[in-house]
Order: structure tokens, then C-alpha cells, then sequence
């Protein structure tokens, strides 16, 4: 119930100017003479009017207020008491057009619409606007006192959901585009985390003596791997392999650079397929006249040794299906001339033979830039024979 | 006769099939060259074997006549 006494009106002022001004209309029952009393009147735009006037005596009870918006638009109406020194705000409301704002000592205030809100946006609780809110879910807020806008639109929320994980219903794989299931979870790239977790553990740090296979039994330190990275310059290179596959006459190594190599080594293991007994000639920078090269042997053939001079290439020998293996070691510098000395066995295992030979090219060259074994026979160098040239320095 | 050369080109790292058609003359030519070149080791192992014998017999004569034996 609103008390006033004889120091105390309640007064009525709007926010703004109205071109109709709202009415308003009070009653009231005075303790010093139990007599009732009523006041009527209008507001005056921004300047404070009085609803209810003090009482003479004693107290002034309100019993009544009603406050109409005659106005075609809504107004602010604000209601204070005051002492005549000082105001305290009793209520602040918006009052559309056509409403009522009722004071009862049962209800207190309350509004009484004209006509039923319409629109979401009409209430006071909820954004007054759907501008630039398509899509938008509504709220309660934080403080609970209303509603306001999420974040997120509907398609996004949705599209959430659609990837939520659900335990133990996934086994398909996916991907962040689209769902990602259990199976893209428990592996990744075929590993496992349990694998993943491991490589992370065992991973390479930075100035760190780290370990290759860390504390297992074949541990490499970074210190011991640089050593061999240091070893490497020094270390004969493999220049190309070659097994045969089937039956061919000669092989050919091109390209090469004996400037740089300063000394190639040819491993060759030569199986003569054959019916009869098969020589393999040595030629270099495609130089196939054989009349260009020397060759100089000494064999041993049981307790036999026997020593020869010949105007040829010839290197290898292998009896009619046998096998004969070679070791060369091929130089050109300093004076030019190709030079090759070489090692070889032949013949069956019970009767083997041991020849050691130098051939040299009689002719000079520049540089070594091919080799071929050639054999004497066409297609005489039999399948699965294996070759391996190295050459000693790494340019 | 058709003959294949296997070429390795160690700087491409390829290993490259080259077939090539030498005449029949050719081919008899090369036959007969390897079966000179067999026949000449054959004889020389022979006569290094033989070489061997008669040294082998001289020195056992020598030594009977200096009665070392």
C-alpha cells in the first residue's frame, strides 16, 4: 500500500512529449478522519504533475491509480514520490496506446493492454527486432529474466549434431568434412594411438643426443651416426649392378667418368651358357679393335703355371656351361693409357684354375668413359650372371 | 642372328635392352674365332703339361748321372 504523509506527494511525469496526454484518475481514504477523496487530471509531457497530493494530517492511504495512454504512440510513465526535497522512483513503465497502468494495495501495479501483443517483438522480455537475426535460436538469459539470441543459427547447431560422436554405434571411417567415426579415431594412417603415442615418445629433439631404437639393443647414438656420415666421403662408391635375366652378348657401363673415379673395380660372376669354351674380352670408350690392347697372364692349373703375351683384350674365360668370377681394377692416369689389372677363377670346383692378368690399351684416351665385357660367342654371357662396378673416389 | 646387348647408363641409373642383328658371316666368323681361341688354350695347357713332363724327366736324368739319386 502506498502511505503518504504530510511531507510526501506522488507524482506523475512522462519521458517525452505527447500529443495527447495521458489521464490519470486516484483515490484514497485520509487516517485523520477516515473521510475518501479521489484526484483526476492529465500528465504534462516532461514536467511533473501531481497524482496524489499529501494529506493535511495524519496519513493518506492509496487505495486507487489509474493511468491511461490517450496518446497514439507509447510513452515512458514514471511514478515517485516526492518529499519536497528529493524523489525516489516508485515505478517506471512503457505504456503502448490504449494501456492502462493500475495500482491496487492487493496487486500492486500492473498492466492492462488494449489489445492482445501480437508479436513476439511487442513483449518486454524478448528482443524487439528480428533483424539480422535469421536463423537464430532464442535463450533464456543468464540471469533468467528473459530471452535473447544464440550464437549459433539452427543449420549450425544441426549440423553439430550430425557429428556427434555416439559411443559405440561408429565403425566407419571419416573425416573433419564430414563424420568422424571410432575408426578414424582409434587409427590414423593404419596406426593405432598406441602407436602414435610411441613414435610421439620416441620423436627427435634438437641438440639432443637423441637414439635410434632409444635404449634397445641396437641403440645408434647421433654421435656415432654423424661418424659415419663422416665416413661416407671415404668409402668406395657403387656405381650400378646388373644381373642378366637372360642370355645376352655383351654389357655395357656408359657414362662413366674416370676422371673422377680415378680407379673403378668390377666384381663379375659369368656363367657361359654355351656349348664351348667362352672368351670375354675387356673393351673401353667403345673401342672394340682388339688389336689395340695387350694382355699379360700368368695361370696356375694344378702344379702346372704357365705365362703368356697376347695382342688382345681377352679377360675372362668360362669352360662350355661353367662359371668363372673376376675381380678388375681399371685406371687411366697419369699417362693415358688405360691400364687394368684383374684375378679370376674358372672352371668346375675340382678342377680350378687360377689366372692373374694385366691388360693395358695401347692407345691413349682422355678420360674412361665406357667399359664392356663382350663375349666372344654370341650371346655367351648366360643368365643370372651378375656384375658390380664401384669406383673408388667420389667426385 | 639377333643379339642382345644389355646398356647400363650408371649416371640415368637405367638398365636398357639393345638388340642388334649381326649376318650369319658375322656370327660363323665370331663361332669360329671362340673355337681357335678354346683350341689354342687347349694346346697350350698341353704343351705347358708336356713342357712340364720332359723337365720334369731331365732333371730326374741329371740327377741320376750326378748319382744324387
Amino acid at each position: 500500500m502506498i502511505v503518504l504523509d504530510t511531507s510526501h506527494t506522488l507524482k506523475i511525469v512522462l519521458e517525452g512529449t505527447a500529443t495527447t496526454q495521458l489521464h490519470f484518475y486516484a483515490s484514497y481514504i485520509d487516517t485523520a478522519n477516515d473521510e475518501v477523496g479521489s484526484t483526476e487530471g492529465t500528465t504534462n509531457d516532461t514536467t511533473d504533475v501531481t497524482l496524489v497530493n499529501s494529506p493535511s494530517s495524519g496519513k493518506r492511504l492509496v487505495r486507487f491509480v489509474s493511468i491511461y495512454n490517450a496518446d497514439d504512440t507509447s510513452h515512458n510513465v514514471v511514478i515517485k514520490i516526492d518529499d519536497g526535497t528529493s524523489q525516489k522512483v516508485l515505478k517506471r513503465v512503457s505504456l503502448s496506446s490504449k494501456d492502462s497502468l493500475f495500482y491496487t494495495p492487493q496487486r500492486g501495479w500492473f498492466r492492462e493492454v488494449a489489445t492482445a501483443v501480437a508479436k513476439f517483438t511487442d513483449l518486454e522480455d524478448t528482443p524487439n527486432s528480428y533483424s539480422g537475426l535469421a536463423g537464430k535460436l532464442f535463450k533464456v538469459k543468464s540471469d533468467e529474466t528473459g530471452l535473447e539470441v544464440s550464437t549459433n543459427t539452427d543449420t549450425e547447431v544441426a549440423d553439430a549434431v550430425s557429428k556427434a560422436h555416439t559411443a559405440g554405434s561408429e565403425s566407419a571411417g571419416g573425416d573433419l568434412s564430414g563424420t568422424v567415426g571410432n575408426a578414424t579415431v582409434e587409427t590414423i594412417g593404419g596406426k593405432t594411438k598406441t602407436d602414435v603415442a610411441d613414435a610421439v615418445d620416441k620423436k627427435h629433439e634438437q641438440n639432443k643426443d637423441q637414439y635410434l631404437d632409444y635404449g634397445g639393443a641396437n641403440q645408434v647414438s647421433a654421435s656415432q651416426l654423424k661418424e659415419v656420415v663422416n665416413l661416407a666421403p671415404n668409402l668406395m662408391e657403387k656405381v650400378s649392378e646388373v644381373e642378366v635375366s637372360s642370355n645376352c652378348d655383351s654389357i655395357d657401363f656408359d657414362n662413366l667418368d674416370g676422371d673422377s673415379a680415378w680407379f673403378y673395380i668390377l666384381f663379375a660372376s659369368v656363367k657361359n651358357p654355351t656349348g664351348s669354351g667362352e672368351n670375354f674380352y675387356i673393351y673401353f670408350n667403345g673401342d672394340t679393335t682388339n688389336t689395340n690392347y695387350y694382355n699379360q697372364y700368368l695361370q696356375g692349373n694344378g702344379s702346372n703355371a704357365n705365362a703368356g703375351r697376347s695382342n688382345d683384350p681377352s679377360c675372362l674365360y668360362a669352360a662350355a656351361g661353367e662359371t668363372c668370377e673376376g675381380e678388375f681394377t681399371i685406371s687411366l692416369k697419369p699417362d693415358n693409357h688405360i691400364r687394368c689389372i684383374f684375378s679370376m677363377n674358372y672352371e668346375s670346383p675340382s678342377s680350378i684354375k687360377y689366372i692373374a692378368k694385366a691388360i693395358a690399351k695401347n692407345t691413349t684416351d682422355t678420360n674412361i668413359t665406357s667399359i664392356r665385357i663382350q663375349a666372344q660367342q654370341t650371346n655367351g654371357i648366360g643368365a643370372d650372371s651378375r656384375f658390380i662396378l664401384f669406383k673408388a673416389r667420389r667426385g | 642372328m639377333k643379339i642382345r646387348r644389355l646398356r647400363v647408363d650408371v649416371r640415368a641409373g637405367k638398365i636398357e635392352e639393345v638388340f642388334e642383328e649381326i649376318s650369319d658371316e658375322e656370327y660363323q666368323k665370331r663361332l669360329e674365332e671362340a673355337k681357335k681361341a678354346e683350341e689354342e688354350i687347349r694346346i697350350r695347357e698341353m704343351i705347358e703339361k708336356k713342357k712340364k713332363e720332359i723337365l720334369e724327366r731331365q732333371a730326374i736324368e741329371e740327377l741320376k748321372k750326378e748319382g744324387k739319386l
